[in-house]
C-alpha cells in the first residue's frame, strides 16, 4: 500500500517537471540540444531550470535580433551586439539607447559567455538569464516595462507558438524571454582561432607570434594571470592600473567594498581585434594603446592589483619591437569561423 | 511550490533502496569491517598568533617590511596519516584552498580512516610531478592556478600576494611557487607534532599557515624581492625551504 502511494508520488513528481502551464489537447516535445565544446574547454554549467533545447536556443536568436524589445521597436540586443564587431557595439566607446541617453560604460562581448561566472563590468549578475533582465527596462537602453514586453509578445501573431515549442506554454513572461536568450549566449562559442589550431597541431605560429606567445605567457608581459585559462579571462575583477582616483567606482558600487574600488572584470581577449574600443570606458581605441598603456602608463592607486609588478615603473616596459610580437600574439586568437557563424547571425535577414 | 518536498522523498527513497540492499548484503557477508570515521581536514590562516586579516597593512615580517595580504591561493595532496603502529593511510586527493573563500577551508576527503592513535599527518604542500600536468584541473576555480607552458607547465602551487610599503612607497609582491622550468619544488612535509585519535564517525584535523614563516626561517626575505619569480628558480627554492615549517597542528 505505501510503496503503491510512493510509486503515485512519484509519477505525479516527474510529471510536474514536465511543463509549467500542462494542456492536455497538445503535446509539447522540445528537442534537447547537444552543445558542441571544443576541446580543452571547461564544463559549461547549464542552470537546471533551463536546459538547452533548439526550439530554445532559436527563440533566443530571434529574441536578440528582435526590436521589439524596445519601446521603439528600433534597438534590439544585437544593435550594441553585433556578430561582425564580436558582439560589441561597431566600435563605438559608449552605447546609446532608444531616447538618445548614452551609458557610461562600453558594450562588452558576448564571446564564451556560457562560461562567464559574473556578467557585466562591475559582475553585477552572476548568470546569463538574470543579464538579459536588465538591458530591456533600463531607462537608457532599450526603454521598456517587462509588462509591455510581455504584453507585445503575448499578442504577437508568432511568439506565443514559438514560446509553446521551446517552453510549453503560451502564457509568455520576463523569465521565459531571458532563458531563450541565455540558451542562444550559450551556443556562442568562439574555439576556432590560429591559437586554437596552433594547440591541436594544425598550423605553426610566425616568429613574431611566437616570441609574442613567450611575452604574455611569462612574467615579461604577464598577461596570462588574469587573461587566463583557455578562455582569456580569470573572469573574476582588478584594478589594472588605468586611473590613480576614479570617476567609475566599478565593483565597489555592487560590494560596498573599499578594498574593491576601481576593480573591473577581466574582458576575454578572444576576437579581440574585432572588439574595440577598449577598457570599460572604451578609452583606448586600438591594441597599440592598450599595450603602450600596460607597457607605460600605469596609474598607482590604493588598490591597485598587486599583480600588476611594475607599478612603479609604469609598466612592464616593453621596446616597440617586443610590443608589436605581442600584438601579433593576440591577434592569434581572432575566430573568423565565430565572427562569419550564420548561426548567430540575423535570422530576420533570411525570412 | 510542493517540488522540494517531492525531491526530498525521492531522495528518501532511493536511501532506503539503498539501506535495503545493504541490509541484504550484510546478511551475507560474515567478515567484520574495522571500525572507520571520515576523515576531513581544515585550513586556517594566521600571522604570528592571530587570524589572518585581508588587506590591511598591519604585519611585519622579518626583514622588517610592513605588509598586507591580498590573495592566498594554494594547492594541498597526497594527505598521508601514520598510525601509532606505523601503518601508513595515503589519501590519494589534491584540494585547493583560497584564503578568502571559506567554502574551500574544509577538506572532506571522502576517506575512511581506521578508529585508533595516530602518529602524524603529513601532506604534499603543491602538486607532486606525476599530478601537475595540464588539463588536471579543466575548470575554475583551480584552472585559474595554470603555470604556463613557457615556464615549467602544470599549475601554481601557491598565489600568496599583497603589497609592502617601503619608506612611502608601495610595492607589490607575488609569490608565485610552481614547477619553475620543470624544477619540482613541491614540498613534503609531515605536520609537527601531529599525533591525534581518529574516533566516532568523523574526525576534522586542523592545519595552520602561519603567513609569517613564509619569509622567515632559513631564509629571510625582503618582499621588494618577492616579485615576478616565477622564473626564479633561486627564489623557489628560498620559498620551499621557508615552507618546511610553515603548517603547524590546530588539534582535532
Amino acid at each position: 500500500m505505501i510503496s503503491l502511494m510512493l510509486t503515485i508520488i512519484i509519477i505525479a513528481s516527474c510529471d510536474n517537471n514536465s511543463k509549467e502551464n500542462p494542456d492536455p489537447e497538445e503535446s509539447w516535445n522540445p528537442t534537447p540540444y547537444a552543445l558542441q565544446i571544443p576541446e580543452g574547454f571547461p564544463d559549461m554549467i547549464i542552470p537546471n531550470d533551463n536546459p538547452m533545447t533548439l526550439e530554445g536556443v532559436n527563440l533566443g536568436r530571434k529574441l536578440f535580433y528582435d526590436p521589439v524589445l524596445s519601446a521603439d521597436n528600433i534597438q534590439s540586443c544585437a544593435s550594441c551586439h553585433a556578430q561582425a564587431f564580436g558582439f560589441t557595439d561597431n566600435g563605438k566607446r559608449l552605447s546609446t539607447g532608444i531616447d538618445g541617453i548614452a551609458g557610461t560604460r562600453n558594450a562588452m562581448a558576448v564571446i564564451n559567455a556560457g562560461w562567464m561566472t559574473s556578467l557585466f563590468w562591475d559582475g553585477r549578475k552572476p548568470t546569463l538569464e538574470s543579464q538579459a533582465l536588465e538591458p530591456v527596462p533600463n531607462p537608457i537602453e532599450m526603454h521598456l516595462s517587462w509588462a509591455n514586453a510581455a504584453a507585445k509578445l503575448n499578442a504577437h501573431p508568432q511568439y506565443p507558438d514559438l514560446f509553446f515549442d521551446a517552453f510549453g506554454t503560451r502564457t509568455i513572461d520576463s523569465m521565459h524571454v531571458v532563458k531563450a536568450i541565455a540558451q542562444f549566449e550559450r551556443t556562442m562559442i568562439s574555439g576556432n582561432s590560429k591559437w586554437d589550431k596552433y594547440l591541436r597541431g594544425e598550423v605553426a605560429l610566425s616568429q613574431a607570434e611566437a616570441k609574442g606567445f613567450e611575452i604574455f605567457f611569462t612574467e615579461k608581459g604577464d598577461c596570462f594571470h588574469c587573461h587566463a585559462t583557455i578562455l582569456f579571462t580569470d573572469n573574476i575583477f582588478h584594478n589594472n592600473g588605468l586611473d590613480s582616483d576614479f570617476t567609475d567606482n566599478g565593483l565597489f558600487d555592487v560590494t560596498g567594498n573599499s578594498n574593491d574600488l576601481g576593480k573591473f572584470k577581466t574582458p576575454t581577449l578572444r576576437n579581440i581585434t574585432y572588439t574595440a574600443p577598449y577598457m570599460h570606458d572604451g578609452r583606448f581605441e586600438t591594441l597599440e594603446d592598450v599595450v603602450d598603456f600596460y607597457s607605460e602608463g600605469l596609474q598607482f592607486s590604493p588598490t591597485i592589483d598587486p599583480l600588476m609588478k611594475k607599478i612603479n615603473q609604469g609598466g612592464i616596459r616593453l621596446t616597440d619591437d617586443e610590443k608589436q610580437n605581442l600584438i601579433a600574439f593576440i591577434r592569434t586568437l581572432t575566430d573568423t569561423d565565430f565572427i562569419d557563424n550564420p548561426e548567430f547571425s540575423n535570422p530576420f535577414n533570411n525570412e | 511550490m510542493n517540488k522540494p518536498a517531492l525531491t526530498h522523498l525521492t531522495i528518501l527513497l532511493i536511501t532506503m533502496l539503498v539501506l535495503t540492499i545493504a541490509a541484504c548484503n550484510k546478511s551475507n557477508d560474515e567478515k567484520p569491517q574495522p571500525a572507520t570515521a571520515l576523515l576531513s581536514l581544515k585550513f586556517e590562516h594566521i600571522v604570528g598568533d592571530d587570524p589572518l586579516m585581508f588587506n590591511q597593512m598591519i604585519y611585519t615580517n622579518a626583514f622588517g617590511n610592513p605588509y598586507s595580504v591580498e590573495t592566498l591561493k594554494y594547492f594541498i595532496s597526497d594527505i598521508k596519516l601514520t598510525s601509532a603502529q606505523g601503518s601508513e593511510y595515503l589519501i590519494d586527493a589534491e584540494h585547493y584552498v583560497d584564503g578568502l573563500d571559506s567554502s574551500t577551508s574544509l577538506f572532506e576527503t571522502g576517506a575512511a580512516i581506521p578508529l585508533g592513535e595516530y602518529s602524524s599527518v603529513s601532506f604534499i604542500f603543491g602538486l607532486n610531478k606525476e599530478k601537475n600536468l595540464p588539463g588536471l584541473f579543466p575548470n575554475a576555480p583551480e584552472s585559474l592556478m595554470e603555470w604556463p607552458p613557457a615556464m615549467g607547465t602544470g599549475y601554481h602551487y601557491m598565489k600568496l600576494e599583497g603589497k609592502t610599503d617601503s619608506s612611502g612607497v608601495i610595492n607589490n609582491f607575488q609569490a608565485h611557487t610552481g614547477p619553475t622550468m620543470n624544477n619540482q619544488n613541491f614540498i613534503e612535509l609531515t605536520v609537527p607534532n601531529s599525533s591525534f585519535m581518529v574516533s566516532g564517525n568523523s574526525t576534522t584535523i586542523t592545519i595552520k599557515m602561519d603567513i609569517n614563516k613564509w619569509w622567515a626561517n632559513p631564509n629571510i626575505l625582503d618582499l621588494n624581492t618577492v616579485s615576478g619569480i616565477m622564473g626564479n628558480q633561486e627564489m623557489q627554492l628560498k620559498l620551499k625551504a621557508n615552507g618546511e615549517d610553515v603548517f603547524s597542528f590546530g588539534g582535532v
